[in-house]
């Protein structure tokens, strides 16, 4: 019986030794597209990551193999990243409240309502503090 | 603003949590050392594809071949994300791609060491990337927010890659003797590998201070062996493996006492003196050579003379 051996010639180790000693220069400087996934339909698409293609339909592709190899979506995005205009971290205090606003937010009305509530029913009478 | 203080402003937000973004101010040396270290984690996903690579052939069974295939697939997706996070630090794909080729920059000395039978799959996937999980877990808490972002997608299909390295192993364990030999031998084969996996002792690793003082490296490299030791020594020993490593034991603090590796070994493989060093090179030059043509088709040009085959 021919004795079994390990034949590493598939990844042609012999071949690659003997004529590639020499690095190829790297030949792409591909365009760099900002990717959003939409997990369902009906929600927002959401950046996930970016990927460098020549162009839309490859980025689109390349998208796909990078971050939906699993999980799910029903759509991707692809725009070019010069594209973007973003705010600055060093000027986030344009999103600081100079004043209290909780009369805008939803917590800004918790917790006093119920008690008022429950005087009401015992017949008390509830004034603009 | 003087540099001293947005130093200060720069730790300040590292010690609050904080992520820090490519357009941030960051010290040269944080720059410097996270291109360093991202640049040569992608590497290392690429060049930890051509081992395991080497074995889809010889699958035994159809299943085994889909998911080995699938796995050495994620692993150069891990690539491009890697190198996506060093790109935003200034440092092109291609100026990464060309120091790989040309053996300048590194990559994790574990996969210069051969694949010799389908046992060594199962002990990668279940041990080496054993490993990369606890290291890249605790990266993905680091403080640079891309690479912390890619980590975390990367370690969601790292655990996929145990399961599947631990399944061959337990399926050969509980197969024939000469099955459960070859697991046996895979193992001493790879163990100083990956002890050595996790990089020199605290105390000789010239890059740890400065990568845990800005939050890159949330634990040292002696604790995270420890850790992984801890984890996964009880489930070699369930198996009823042994390690190559008649000191090793687990003391009543839990803590793992274990024969220092040949770190003279460790320097040697890093500087290309791998029992695989250069053939993993070649073999990754001669395949970025013959897929010019692929690049050149995606970007709609004329293909030209296809490579020829030997």
């Amino acid at each position: 019986m021919k004795e079994w051996q390990f034949n590493p010639y598939h990844q042609r180790i012999d071949e690659a030794m003997e004529t590639t000693q020499t690095p190829p220069p790297a030949d792409t400087e591909w365009e760099l597209w900002e990717v959003f996934q939409q997990v369902r339909r009906g929600e927002h698409h959401q950046h996930v990551g970016a990927v460098h293609a020549p162009d839309p339909e490859m980025a689109l592709v390349l998208a796909k193999e990078n971050f939906v190899r699993r999980g799910q979506a029903v759509n991707l995005w692809v725009v070019p990243s010069s594209c973007i205009y973003a705010t600055s971290y060093e000027d986030s205090d344009i999103f600081q409240q100079g004043s209290d606003k909780s009369y805008r937010e939803v917590w800004g009305y918790r917790g006093f309502r119920q008690s008022r509530v429950a005087k009401i029913k015992d017949g008390g009478k509830d004034g603009e503090g | 603003m003087t540099d001293e203080e947005r130093l200060q402003q720069f730790e300040a937000r590292i010690a609050a949590g904080d992520k820090i973004e490519p357009g941030d101010w960051m010290p040269e040396l944080y720059k410097k050392q996270l291109i360093r270290l991202i640049h040569q984690h992608a590497n290392s996903e690429i060049m930890g594809a051509l081992p395991e690579g080497t074995w889809i052939p010889y699958a035994p069974n159809f299943k085994r071949k889909l998911a080995l295939m699938a796995k050495v697939q994620d692993e150069v997706g891990h690539g491009q994300l890697l190198y996506r996070a060093a790109e935003t630090l200034g440092k092109t794909r291609e100026q990464m791609t060309e120091e790989l080729l040309s053996g300048k920059s590194k990559y994790s000395n574990v996969f210069n060491y051969p694949c010799e039978t389908w046992a060594d799959i199962g002990i990668i996937g279940w041990l080496v990337d054993g490993a990369a999980v606890i290291n890249q877990t605790l990266m993905s808490e680091g403080s640079y927010g891309p690479y912390s972002r890619a980590l975390k997608r990367i370690c969601l299909e790292e655990s996929f890659h145990i399961k599947q390295g631990y399944d061959i192993v337990i399926t050969l364990m509980s197969g024939t003797r000469a099955q459960q030999a070859m697991v046996q031998d895979a193992l001493n084969r790879w163990w100083w590998p990956i002890i050595m996996f996790f990089g020199p002792h605290d105390k000789d690793s010239v890059h740890t201070e400065t990568l845990m003082r800005w939050g890159v490296k949330p634990k040292s490299n002696d604790e995270q062996r420890q850790e992984f030791l801890s984890k996964f020594l009880p489930k070699i020993w369930e198996l009823g493996l042994t390690v190559p490593d008649p000191e090793i034991r687990i003391d009543e603090t839990g803590f793992v006492h274990f024969t220092d590796p040949d770190w003279n070994e460790f320097y040697a493989v890093i500087n290309g003196g791998g029992p695989m060093g250069p053939e993993r090179l070649a073999v990754r030059r001669l395949s970025y050579q013959e897929t010019v043509w692929v690049r050149r088709a995606v970007e709609g040009k004329r293909v030209g003379p296809v490579p020829q085959m030997a």
